[in-house]
């Protein structure tokens, strides 16, 4: 479970949602980028959350296809919870929903939905909204292409007996060439672990309202694998028509509209032949849709290998990719600008000028940061070093003009004088030794600033101010049944290893595989001895 | 050789000027002597003597706002500095950056004299003013972990617990070990409702700074409460 951030160089946050950020980081020791998720710090003390990332590294890591992301680590430094994976270039398909046809061809990629999410400005080269009328897309060769290995990665995991529970365009990605990564399986569940529960957990529907299969929706029975279909449909249709059907509407009119189930026969830009592929899939009633994806993906095939375009489609993509990252690396550049971290700012600069040299944003951009960096530099201390440069030029070429030793003499007499008259000058006029004065400041300022804040706690709640001081002590669970929980005074603890707590009466509580109670005590715990409790012996008792 | 003592001879006028030179920075020199003496009351009138010459000076403005930060300093040690004070200090450094010298020093002691004042507003209650200046503090010296663990108090203060929460959780991402931004983002969740996810936070504290009696005060207290309710 341990976990050496120290492996890692170079993050840069690639994007952040309500549980987990995700980086893009350099692992040192194997000379490689990685995707690197990681639990935010106000979930960790969520425990379905921490189970949830738990579960994700375990699916994946036993899981193997080309369109699964790899994971290499998983663990936790003591203050975080990490999940390594292979890093993905690439561009998420719901940029592709989103724009539709018009996507490539108008040159107008809105990545404004990132830049958000990173509280950043939009990209110059790529402003604006894609006008949806505007013409060609990606090929329909390539969209098959892309389909086809949803639909496949899609019907693996649920062979492996694993429901996705959230499909979405945003958790497709689809990289440089053309191959697709199925993303985030925290949702994902084993048949076996029984989904009613896990559907509406608390009374809250999981997954993302707009793509849930209306019997979901309506409560009919679990999640099963020909919900999962419709979901899959409909993700399908976005990416072909390039729309949103229940994107940016409030939760009552996508619940109607989903219950009232989609006219396919209306859509417009979808070759009838995917329309008649996937219709059956968007039936509302689950008994009426095909029990297998198998002729979806025979369908899919079938059209595949009809199609011609793929190199070009590929270029297209690329295209997308190539915009998305450019857009990713301007919104790293304002974050490092806006954290006065320059250099880092203008190095990715550079990395964007290379690939978009034209940009005369970009170019002002780093005109402006080099002459910022430029004058931090020439502003920078240096009249140490400054006194001694021109004698050296003038005695540096010893046998040739001073070979008189007279003359040398003299030279060095002068060069002394003029060391000696500029250090005075400078000493003088004392700037070096008042840097020296600030630092002296800076340092003893921050002393006392570390020395006020090793209590910090300005802003505790009146009560715990002045709390009795207790001496702790330890409590052994013994006897707990493999994958049973030990949670003391509602915080979960590994079971059987060593529980410090303060010597006092505590609140034991001992949880099933299904979080079920199956025991609450109350314990008091010594200051002395451990405390050793035995679940076997207690187990059953009131 | 003649024509060498000729160069020699040529230099005298620039060797001159360079010791006249050194003559008019003696305001300065007497400035910095009487700081280093600590004799703040002269090293700040000398130095103001040099800005009447120079008002464009930015050794001569540095030192006015060095020498300034440390009368305010030891004020504070005595509990008697005024939130004038550290103002006072803020608008010298203020005007020293818009000369655009660089000590090499003048970001982190503006932003630490921007934090004195920030804190000042904050004992006050006057916690908007306070904000605006920790994010003044924040651009200039975004290192200062200081100015982001008051930023967090003041959001606190004003019951902005969401951003208080991510300006503690950068903190930690940011400087693992600082403690306090553990402690004050577990107040924050603890706050929120969050009561497990403020108690882990607080242990984690502990694997920081085990012996912290802050933290264990913290923990216990919120055992006790849980325990009791």
């Amino acid at each position: 479970m341990s976990f050496a951030t120290g492996d890692f160089s170079d993050w840069s946050l690639l994007g952040e949602g309500g549980e987990a950020q995700i980086f893009r980081a350099r692992q040192v020791s194997l000379d490689r980028m990685v995707a690197i998720k990681r639990l935010k710090l106000s979930s960790i003390g969520n425990e379905d959350e921490v189970k949830r990332f738990e579960r994700e590294a375990k699916l994946c890591a036993s899981l193997s296809h080309p369109s699964l992301v790899q994971v290499n680590d998983y663990g936790s430094d003591g203050s975080f919870y990490y999940l390594v994976m292979e890093y993905v270039q690439g561009v998420d398909l719901g940029k592709m929903a989103e724009l539709g046809s018009a996507y490539v061809s108008s040159g107008n990629v809105n990545v404004t939905g990132n830049m958000a999410m990173l509280g950043l400005p939009a990209f110059p080269g790529n402003g604006g909204t894609a006008d949806p009328s505007s013409g060609q897309g990606l090929p329909e060769s390539l969209k098959i292409h892309l389909a086809r290995q949803m639909v496949e990665v899609v019907d693996f995991i649920h062979q492996k007996g694993i429901l996705h529970r959230d499909l979405k365009p945003e958790n497709f990605m689809a990289d440089y060439t053309g191959r697709i990564k199925l993303l985030d399986l925290g949702m994902a569940r084993l048949r076996t672990q029984g989904f009613p529960q896990a559907d509406h957990h608390g009374g809250a529907l999981k997954g993302t309202l707009a793509y849930i299969p209306p019997e979901i929706l309506r409560g009919h029975g679990p999640m099963e694998t020909v919900s999962e279909y419709y979901s899959l449909a409909l993700v399908l249709l976005e990416i072909f028509s390039g729309a949103r059907y229940y994107r940016g509407k409030s939760a009552d009119e996508v619940v109607s509209l989903i219950q009232s189930g989609i006219s396919i026969t209306e859509i417009a830009g979808v070759p009838s032949s995917v329309k008649a592929l996937l219709s059956p899939y968007l039936n509302p009633d689950p008994a009426k849709r095909p029990k297998t994806l198998e002729p979806l993906l025979k369908g899919l095939k079938g059209m595949q290998s009809n199609s011609l375009a793929l190199a070009g489609g590929r270029e297209a993509l690329e295209a997308v990719i190539r915009r998305e990252q450019k857009a990713w690396l301007w919104a790293m550049v304002n974050a490092s600008e806006s954290t006065g971290k320059i250099e880092e700012a203008f190095a990715r600069l550079r990395e964007l000028l290379e690939s978009d040299p034209e940009n005369a944003d970009v170019q002002a951009k780093f005109q402006e940061l080099g002459e910022r960096m430029n004058v931090a530099h020439e502003t920078a201390p240096s009249a140490e070093a400054a006194p001694e440069k021109a004698p050296r030029r003038r005695v540096g070429r010893p046998g040739s003009a001073f070979a008189n030793a007279r003359m040398r003499f003299m030279a060095i007499s002068a060069s002394v004088l003029f060391i000696a008259i500029t250090g005075s000058f400078f000493y003088l006029q004392g700037r070096p030794d008042f840097d020296d004065l600030g630092r002296d400041l800076m340092q003893r300022e921050m002393s006392l600033l570390s020395k006020e804040n090793e209590a910090g706690d300005k802003p505790v709640p009146a009560d715990a101010r002045r709390p009795a001081l207790l001496p702790y002590g330890v409590l052994i669970v013994t006897g707990i049944p493999k994958d049973y929980r030990v949670l003391v005074n509602r915080v979960r603890y590994p079971a059987g290893g060593e529980i410090h707590l303060p010597a006092s009466r505590h609140l034991l509580e001992v949880q099933d595989a299904g979080n079920r109670p199956v025991l609450r005590d109350s314990v008091a715990i010594g200051g002395g001895e451990p405390t050793v409790y035995d679940f076997s012996r207690r187990a059953g008792k009131p | 050789m003649g024509m060498n003592s000729a160069s020699f001879l040529k230099c005298a006028p620039a060797f001159a000027a360079l010791t006249l030179l050194c003559a008019c920075g003696g305001d300065l020199k007497r400035a910095r002597e009487s700081y280093r003496l600590g004799d703040y009351p002269r090293a700040l009138r000398l130095f103001e003597s040099e800005l009447d010459r120079h008002p464009g000076s930015f050794e001569a403005r540095y030192g006015y706002a060095v020498v300034l930060q440390e009368l305010s300093l030891k004020k504070k040690a005595l509990g008697d500095d005024e939130e004038e004070d550290w103002a006072e200090v803020v608008r010298s450094y203020e005007i020293c950056s818009r000369l655009g010298g660089d000590s090499g020093t003048i970001a982190e002691n503006y932003a630490i004299s921007l934090f004195h004042l920030a804190n000042k507003l904050y004992l006050r209650e006057k916690y908007e003013p306070s904000l605006e200046y920790l994010e003044t503090a924040r651009r200039i010296d975004p290192k200062n972990k200081y100015v982001l663990n008051l930023a967090g108090i003041v959001q606190y203060s004003l019951g902005r617990y969401q951003e208080a929460q991510e300006t503690f959780e950068y903190l930690i991402a940011e400087d693992p070990g600082f403690v306090s931004a553990y402690l004050n983002l577990g107040n924050v969740l603890w706050e929120s409702g969050s009561e497990d996810a403020a108690l882990v936070t607080w242990k984690q504290a502990l694997t920081v700074s085990p012996d912290n009696q802050a933290i264990i005060k913290r923990i216990e207290s919120a055992l006790q409460k849980i325990a009791g309710s």
